[in-house]
């Protein structure tokens, strides 16, 4: 195996609902051999390697950030597929059926930094041009129920639902949640099974019930966690405020249209251009708010943090959980 | 009758919802974006009205009448409402003038 993991076996995942057929190691959890005779939803595949030319890939743009730090990324629809250009960093060439993906990474990348795109950006570009509900989230499920906290890079999601997990929750999903409607309700696709903290958010590694942990590719603690096997329905979103004044947390609950405003102001894809798309995440976002309570919290932010957040946010939405459940679910982790 | 010479729209100029805009209609409320804008809209009551009004094209007199028939409001003030309402929503580009622009 070279040190891109060319050569590789093909192995299956299972993320956010998906069967990932991949011959790019990925960052999940649910890892088994690949059996020929398996149906597929994506396969992910290398491709040549490149130095990625200075124009943006010719076609209709879908997607363009281009943020004040960063190198920002451009979703291009070629017509015969799509062009995923991370600038500096690689290419993913996406099939129209969104079913088959190359990567095509320039000499000086890491491969693991490929990775980690596709299981976060990537897969969040093909479920929204798929026309699946996806949240720029980190939850986790609480006897039965899934909590999220959506917000921006640095809102503190990851830090939040670590924090849930050490108090015995379980990782539903870190950075990006897929919802499937169901009536009224919207179930969680489990995601990665690995959490990913910033240096300043590491010490709560420590308290997590973890199968493992490393250093990512962008620097981050990834601390892999069970995961639940089934689908929790969504019962309340909290968009964290880090506030290092305050002493409690705070939460407000907002009216639906200050909740889809914050959802459209914090989606996992930024940058949509096209108008069937922001129609059809403006339409998921009013459906979720209208039938799922979001909150806006204020929480008293560190380090250190405290462990009583956790029970101040699950009582504050409404999803306390007697003694007996929590350690039930304690000695599940 | 009235116009708003401002903004080129009267009675008789026809509207119809922008084409770079995405609304959700959320019970109480309608939320209007603007893509270019990136600027949000509420309308609520009357205002919603309207909104659903202009699904397809219709003249300003066409929905005030609408109004009128539909809610106790005095028509001189009802009429200055609606011009300005629908000035601004275009000025914003959450409506577009198809034709008829005040004659």
């Amino acid at each position: 195996m070279g040190d891109d993991g060319r050569g590789d076996h093909l192995r299956e995942y299972t993320l956010y609902g998906l069967r990932v057929r991949s011959e790019v190691p990925l960052p999940a959890s649910i890892c088994q051999r690949f059996s020929p005779w398996d149906d597929h939803d994506i396969e992910l595949r290398w491709g040549e390697r490149t130095t990625l030319p200075d124009r943006p890939p010719s076609g209709r743009v879908v997607a363009e950030l281009v943020p004040g730090h960063g190198r920002g990324y451009v979703l291009v629809d070629a017509g015969t597929g799509y062009a995923l250009r991370f600038h500096g960093t690689c290419q993913f060439w996406i099939a129209r059926d969104l079913r088959s993906v190359w990567v095509h990474l320039p000499p000086e990348v890491a491969p693991d930094l490929a990775a980690l795109l596709f299981v976060g950006n990537v897969l969040a570009c093909i479920l929204t041009l798929a026309g699946e509900y996806v949240l720029h989230a980190s939850a986790v499920e609480v006897g039965n129920v899934a909590l999220a906290f959506v917000g921006g890079s640095g809102m503190g999601k990851s830090t939040l639902a670590a924090l849930l997990c050490a108090s015995g929750a379980r990782l539903i999903a870190d950075d990006l949640l897929r919802l499937q409607p169901q009536g009224r309700r919207f179930l969680c696709y489990p995601g990665a099974g690995e959490i990913r903290l910033r240096q300043q958010a590491a010490e709560l590694a420590r308290g997590l019930p973890a199968l493992a942990s490393e250093t990512t590719a962008d620097g981050r603690v990834g601390v892999k966690l069970d995961h639940p096997g089934s689908r929790p329905a969504l019962g309340a979103i909290v968009i964290p405020r880090p506030s290092r004044q305050c002493h409690a947390v705070r939460l407000e609950r907002l009216t639906c249209s200050s909740a889809l405003l914050l959802l459209m102001t914090h989606r996992r894809v930024q940058g949509l251009r096209q108008v069937e798309h922001v129609q059809a995440q403006f339409q998921q976002f009013a459906h979720v708010t209208a039938s799922v309570p979001v909150f806006e919290a204020e929480i008293p932010w560190g380090p250190p943090f405290s462990p009583a957040i956790a029970e101040e946010l699950l009582q504050g939405v409404g999803l306390v959980v007697h003694q007996t459940e929590t350690d039930a679910i304690r000695s599940r982790g | 009758m009235r116009s708003n010479r401002s903004s080129g729209v009267g009675l008789l100029s026809r509207i119809a919802r922008g084409k770079r805009q995405v609304s959700a209609d959320l019970g109480k409320e309608v939320v209007l974006l603007g893509l270019d804008s990136e600027e949000y809209y509420g309308l609520e009551g009357v205002g919603a009205r309207i909104w659903e009004a202009i699904a397809e094209p219709r003249t300003v007199e066409e929905i005030l009448a609408i109004v009128l028939d539909e809610y106790d409001v005095d028509p001189g003030r009802c009429e200055r409402d609606l011009l300005a309402l629908v000035q601004e929503l275009t000025a914003t580009g959450l409506v577009q003038v198809t034709d008829g622009a005040d004659a």
